[in-house]
């Protein structure tokens, strides 16, 4: 009876959980859409989609400052029609820089010695997110 | 006791800093397997406690925790000593998408099952104590079932979860989303209660952005010194993650000045 009883919460946390996934993702889609969604103040989530871009344009600014520094008034730009054509960053912000590096690569404005700049800023400094940073070194 | 959000651009100005009694380092900027940098093992050479502070572990998800997230907080704890974890009641993560920001989960019964189922399994695979803060939102889920507050009180009571409390977040939701502030204090569980964040926004228009980039606005001030008397003077966190100008320190020193002297007012008024 118990074990009934166990199984049927699970199966209903189960359900909830899906229900969840469904709803949190066309809130994400619409946030990175900046689209509308039902039941929603538009105004309050166009607001958070900007925040969430400008946010997005920070980290990225900051995770790579002589980027942003050699790109000058144009970073801002720039990222703008990045984050067009990638409404949705990629897991991670390492993930999120290296797509913006990449598309920087492909319209031949990345600065020389980006490299050497982003391992003594970000990887030294920060010590952080090693793994990224050698397998990005490995692919090239 | 005074803290402050460790970021690389303050370190030299927290290391000058001699009554910083804790600091918070950022869970995702931070190697696990790597020994503590230097400035935090100076920092923990001398006393100061290391708290690891995530925002990715998406609590408020419709999936169970990562383990590889799990393992990771795991194991900035252990290399920092540090005593607790603590995360946000949010959701960074839906559909294979990441937002890169806190989002809000829809306050409903059914949710609370599996943020409650979330957080017993975030705890059990961790070796310190968590504990969950509260979010500053500029929208709110259509439909919710309880408000804030009474949330995150079930919340705890249901995990045992400590408390992180925000205070620029709270004013920012009770200013934005229009509700009493003192309604909200008044559910919250102090017994729980780690530490409370204090972090400076802007207004724009009718709205207060919570920023972590600018000045502490008094009204944040003065909801601080209401949670420092309400709480018998807990422990209190600067945060400042950008805008970092010249005069930075001195604004930076101001502000823990301020907090320092409303947090002993607070407890020298509950030692008499």
């Amino acid at each position: 009876m118990l074990a009934k009883g166990a199984a049927q919460q699970r199966s209903k946390l189960s359900c909830a959980r899906a229900k969840l996934a469904a709803q949190q993702t066309a809130l994400m889609q619409a946030l990175t859409a900046h689209s509308q969604l039902a039941g929603f103040d538009s105004e309050r989530l166009q607001l958070t989609a900007i925040s969430l871009q400008q946010k997005r344009l920070r980290t990225l600014e900051h995770a790579h400052p002589c980027i942003a520094a050699a790109l000058g008034s144009s970073f801002t730009e720039l990222f703008n029609e990045y984050s067009e054509i990638h409404p949705i960053p990629g897991p991670g912000q390492t993930a999120d820089v290296l797509q913006f590096m990449d598309y920087l690569a492909k319209c031949d404005l990345l600065p020389e010695n980006h490299w050497r700049a982003y391992f003594l800023h970000y990887g030294w400094k920060f010590q952080c997110n090693w793994w990224h940073l050698l397998r990005r070194f490995k692919l090239n | 006791m005074l803290g402050i959000g460790w970021r690389p651009e303050l370190a030299w100005m927290i290391h000058k800093r001699k009554d910083i009694g804790f600091v918070e380092i950022l869970a995702e900027d931070f190697s696990s397997t790597l020994k503590p940098i230097v400035p935090i093992k100076q920092l923990i050479n001398r006393g100061v406690e290391v708290i690891v502070h995530g925002t990715t572990l998406n609590v408020g998800g419709s999936e169970t925790p990562n383990r590889a997230s799990l393992a990771h907080l795991n194991g900035l704890a252990r290399q920092h000593n540090s005593p607790l974890v603590s995360e946000h009641l949010a959701f960074v993560k839906a559909g294979g998408f990441e937002s890169g920001h806190l989002l809000p989960i829809q306050r409903t019964q059914e949710n609370l099952e599996i943020v409650v189922e979330n957080i017993l399994i975030a705890q059990e695979a961790l070796s310190v104590p968590l504990a969950i803060e509260n979010i500053a939102t500029l929208f709110e889920w259509p439909n919710n079932e309880m408000d804030e507050a009474t949330f995150l009180a079930e919340v705890v009571s249901r995990t045992g979860v400590s408390l992180l409390l925000d205070v620029a977040n709270l004013f920012a939701n009770a200013t934005n989303h229009k509700f009493d502030v003192d309604d909200y204090l008044k559910k919250l569980p102090y017994e729980k209660l780690a530490y409370v964040h204090v972090a400076g926004g802007i207004f724009k228009g009718q709205l207060y952005h919570d920023t972590h980039c600018h000045s502490i606005k008094n009204p944040v001030l003065h909801l601080l010194q209401k949670v420092c008397t309400t709480a018998g003077s807990p422990r209190v966190l600067l945060e400042r993650d950008g805008i970092f100008p010249a005069n930075l320190d001195q604004e930076l020193n101001h502000e823990l000045d301020v907090i320092k002297q409303i947090s002993e007012q607070t407890r020298l008024s509950h030692a008499s």
